[in-house]
């Protein structure tokens, strides 16, 4: 993106709830909160080449854990953010960091045990989560006395995470790690023989990706103020796994367009009920079908000219 | 100074003999050519001696330390690296990041201290830039720096390969069949660039196919057969040793070794 | 009682099994994973549901009307959709997956509310030693034998059983003898489904049906041929009917709350230990 359209981004993005419905900044606010999860799931999908099926698993352990700590023992939403995000962590590598070393098909395999396990937990441990009542009257964030318990007020924690994250992301990506992961991705045997540490950068990547889903759950329990089993199964977990490759492997800000686009659609699509879910499903097939490699990567090729490297430009004896 | 000891190293795969047996030594500086024809275990010896295969029975040191049973990556830590038959390279990074990644082996500093700008990291990061730099410059792919790994023609992507063998700043090298599928005017340039590397100071093994690039570079080869090692000495004699002879031709003179 | 919970558990480990055989039948071909399967147990369902109401007829040929009509449908979402999914294993998954999210609520526009089957199997029950069983879940057992066996004589005996399994050995190899590969990719996709959609009908009387009963039961089906061996036939029914016993005891004697998790839990310590399952193979990697 040309230097003047990004240098106005952020202004702008400050100036939309002034002129925004509230509907649409409560779509807005939806999709700030999914990029964290979605983002962290690029780390696995587009860097490391795998693909999790246990995202919305992880973003809903974000979520209870601060829902807990605050309604259980009181605790501030504050002071939660850094719990959500370690408890995130910590389930994500104790279920899923001996499995992160085994092939990509087998991986997928293990998150889809992960992510039910974890949601069986969630409905079934009734002295811990309450089950199938869900944790009601989750407090606002309060910062300083100011209390974020508006659309218009929480879109600005929402967008201060989400460019936090987005800034984040992108130098982890621009460090050594992601040259890491990347070369692994392209091919792990000769990762090995270049001295890559694999299974530690994957093991790195699986605890990056629970972390921003234990971040972007902490935001969606904070602004939902209420959290149930049903809200983290399979459905956000294909949702998430959709947005962080519709955009493009590899690219962040196709990942965020993905998810502004598909979270709209979601809830403009909404009142269809079944057929909502018919028409997402119909995305998600005829995606794959014609655009495996991801929407975005259609306009980056024309965009950008083809580089082959002529044969004349080989350095000559 | 023996540099790498390899010493009755066997390996069966599903009751098949890969290797059987094979003792090999390699002084620092020495420039050793490996030839055999087509499943004689060439591949296997290299796989086997950079780790990704453990041998059943032997023993390797590099350095008089055992390697043997180490990881891949714990090898290639110690100095013995190995480039690929069929090249591996990244492909959907760039040239230069292909061999940044290789650079940064042993360099200071870690992902966290490049997210948040410490010192110890950029000076590490800045260093691997500088030997990966140094490193194209070497197989003269400075040009195509910025070209993604998998859009480059065929001689440039083995030059890459060896490119990246370099910036992990080997003791020994094992070049496995860096010819193959090269032309004549490309072989010449490998030649040399292999003669480079070796004055340089690198302790090179060279699986080839091309016995004439085998014996104009190597003062010393070893041809195996079946697993086995059949000869082991200067390049004249085990050219015309007659069982290397039988091995590839079935028994033809020493006449129709020259043309090979 | 433990006699029954064992009997009642093998009954829903064979309904496993056989939907976990289309998870096999399908991954040895073309090494990939569909999702979709469960799903295409609860359509079979809701497709036996509507003839046996509409058009009754004996259970055999029900049985034999909805294997015939979904292996045409496989045929047909084979050619038309799975085809252009081969790219890699996460397109496929996230593909197939869709496919199965329009499956389900096309048949939860039709059906929003749980509906009873019609006892196809008679309603009476029988009494082995101190269980009592309903009959259905004899039949279970039995259709499921029988099925085994009808598959076997398919693949060894039967040309077509032989290209099959000769695809699913080596692909390459089989296309250069001479075996239509393509068609019998498409034949693989349609046994899939064919049996997903029988085990449908034969578990339909147990419970009601309804529009997500494919979730469940396609996930555990999924566990069970990972365990017992995802390249593995006899694996996968081994698998099925291990899982199906051992969540029913977990159920009865610790609670039933936890029942679910048997399933996963296996799966995630088979995938840790031996990922190539209790009876499938490794495939080497070649450097």
């Amino acid at each position: 993106m040309p230097i003047l359209a990004r240098a106005a981004v952020l202004p702008a993005l400050l100036l939309l709830p002034m002129l925004l419905p509230q509907y649409v900044l409560h779509v807005l606010v939806f999709i700030l909160i999914y990029t964290l999860p979605v983002i962290g799931l690029g780390f696995l999908t587009g860097f490391t080449g795998r693909v999790s099926l246990a995202q919305g698993a992880l973003f809903g352990v974000g979520a209870y854990t601060t829902a807990l700590l605050t309604t259980r023992l009181g605790w501030s939403p504050v002071a939660a953010l850094l719990p959500a995000v370690l408890v995130t962590v910590a389930v994500a590598i104790a279920i899923g960091g001996a499995v992160v070393r085994l092939a990509g098909l087998y991986f997928v395999m293990a998150t889809i045990g992960i992510q039910q396990i974890v949601g069986i937990t969630l409905m079934n441990w009734i002295d811990l989560t309450a089950g199938p009542q869900g944790v009601r009257s989750i407090p606002p964030v309060a910062l300083a006395g100011w209390e974020l318990d508006s659309t218009r007020n929480f879109y600005f924690l929402a967008l201060l995470f989400a460019v936090i994250s987005y800034v984040l992301a992108k130098r982890i990506i621009a460090s050594r790690l992601g040259l890491y992961l990347r070369a692994l991705s392209d091919d792990q045997l000769a990762a090995d023989a270049v001295a890559v540490k694999v299974t530690r950068a994957k093991v790195t990547a699986l605890a990056l990706s629970a972390a921003w889903a234990g971040a972007g759950g902490f935001l969606y329990a904070h602004y939902v103020r209420y959290v149930h089993p049903d809200m983290f199964g399979l459905e956000p977990s294909v949702l998430f796994l959709v947005m962080s490759m519709f955009g493009g492997y590899r690219s962040l800000e196709g990942m965020i367009f993905a998810t502004a686009v598909l979270e709209s659609a979601t809830e403009y699509l909404r009142p269809f009920g079944e057929y909502r879910m018919i028409a997402y499903g119909v995305i998600l097939l005829a995606g794959m079908m014609f655009f495996p490699k991801g929407i975005l990567t259609l306009f980056e090729r024309k965009a950008r000219a083809p580089r082959k490297a002529v044969g004349a430009a080989e350095g000559v004896a | 100074m023996k540099l790498l000891q390899a010493s009755r190293v066997s390996l069966s795969f599903k009751g098949v003999r890969a290797l059987d047996k094979v003792d090999l030594s390699i002084d620092q500086g020495e420039l050793v050519g490996i030839i055999g024809p087509n499943g004689s275990g060439k591949s296997t010896l290299f796989n086997v001696l950079s780790g990704i295969y453990r041998c059943d029975v032997g023993t390797i040191e590099l350095a008089a330390a055992r390697i043997d049973g180490l990881a891949p990556s714990q090898i290639v830590e110690r100095g013995l690296v190995r480039t690929f038959q069929n090249k591996r390279l990244f492909g959907s990074m760039s040239v230069l990041e292909n061999v940044l990644v290789a650079a940064l082996k042993a360099k200071s500093g870690s992902p966290l201290g490049d997210v948040f700008g410490f010192s110890g990291s950029r000076r590490g990061m800045a260093e691997a830039l500088e030997l990966a730099q140094h490193c194209l410059g070497r197989v003269n792919l400075s040009a195509l720096a910025s070209v993604q790994a998998r859009e480059l023609p065929y001689g440039a992507q083995n030059r890459l390969e060896i490119a990246r063998a370099l910036a992990l700043e080997p003791r020994l090298l094992l070049l496995d069949e860096p010819a193959a599928g090269l032309n004549p005017a490309e072989r010449e340039e490998l030649r040399g660039l292999i003669e480079k590397v070796h004055a340089g100071g690198v302790t090179i093994a060279l699986v080839e196919h091309d016995v004439r690039m085998v014996t104009g570079l190597c003062r010393r080869v070893i041809a195996l057969d079946h697993g086995v090692k059949i000869a082991d000495g200067p390049s004249e004699d085990v050219i015309r040793n007659p069982q290397v002879l039988e091995a590839y031709f079935g028994g033809a003179t020493s006449e129709e070794t020259s043309h090979a | 009682m433990f006699s029954q919970i064992v009997i009642g558990g093998f009954a829903t480990g064979c309904i496993y099994a056989v939907v976990g055989l289309g998870f096999t039948l399908v991954y040895r071909t073309l090494r990939m994973v569909n999702f979709a399967q469960g799903q295409v147990f609860m359509a079979g369902a809701f497709l036996g549901l509507t003839i046996a109401q509409k058009l009754p007829m004996p259970t055999p040929l029900l049985l034999a009307t909805v294997g015939a009509s979904a292996f045409v449908l496989g045929l047909a979402l084979e050619r038309l959709i799975f085809r252009r999914l081969y790219h890699n294993h996460e397109v496929f998954i996230v593909g197939s997956i869709g496919l199965g999210i329009i499956l389900t609520n096309s048949i939860r526009i039709m059906f929003p509310e749980p509906v009873p089957f019609p006892k196809v199997f008679g309603s009476e029950v029988i009494q082995i030693g101190s269980a009592r069983i309903p009959e259905t879940s004899v039949w279970i057992v039995i259709c499921t034998v029988l099925l085994v066996v009808l598959l076997h004589a398919l693949f060894t005996y039967t040309r077509t059983g032989r290209a099959l399994r000769a695809v699913a050995a080596d692909a390459e190899t089989a296309g250069a003898v001479g075996v239509n590969v393509s068609r019998a990719i498409g034949l693989t996709f349609g046994l899939s489904c064919a049996v997903a959609a029988i085990a449908g009908v034969l578990i339909g009387p147990l419970y009601f049906v309804s529009f997500d009963m494919g979730d469940m039961v396609g996930l555990k089906a999924f566990a069970a041929a990972v365990f017992g061996g995802i390249n593995s036939i006899p694996g996968t029914i081994l698998g099925g009917v291990v899982i199906g016993v051992l969540e029913n005891i977990a159920g009865g004697y610790i609670s039933s709350a936890y029942k679910d998790l048997v399933a996963f839990v296996i799966l995630l310590v088979t995938l840790v230990w031996r990922p190539s399952g209790l009876l499938g193979r490794e495939t080497p990697v070649k450097v």
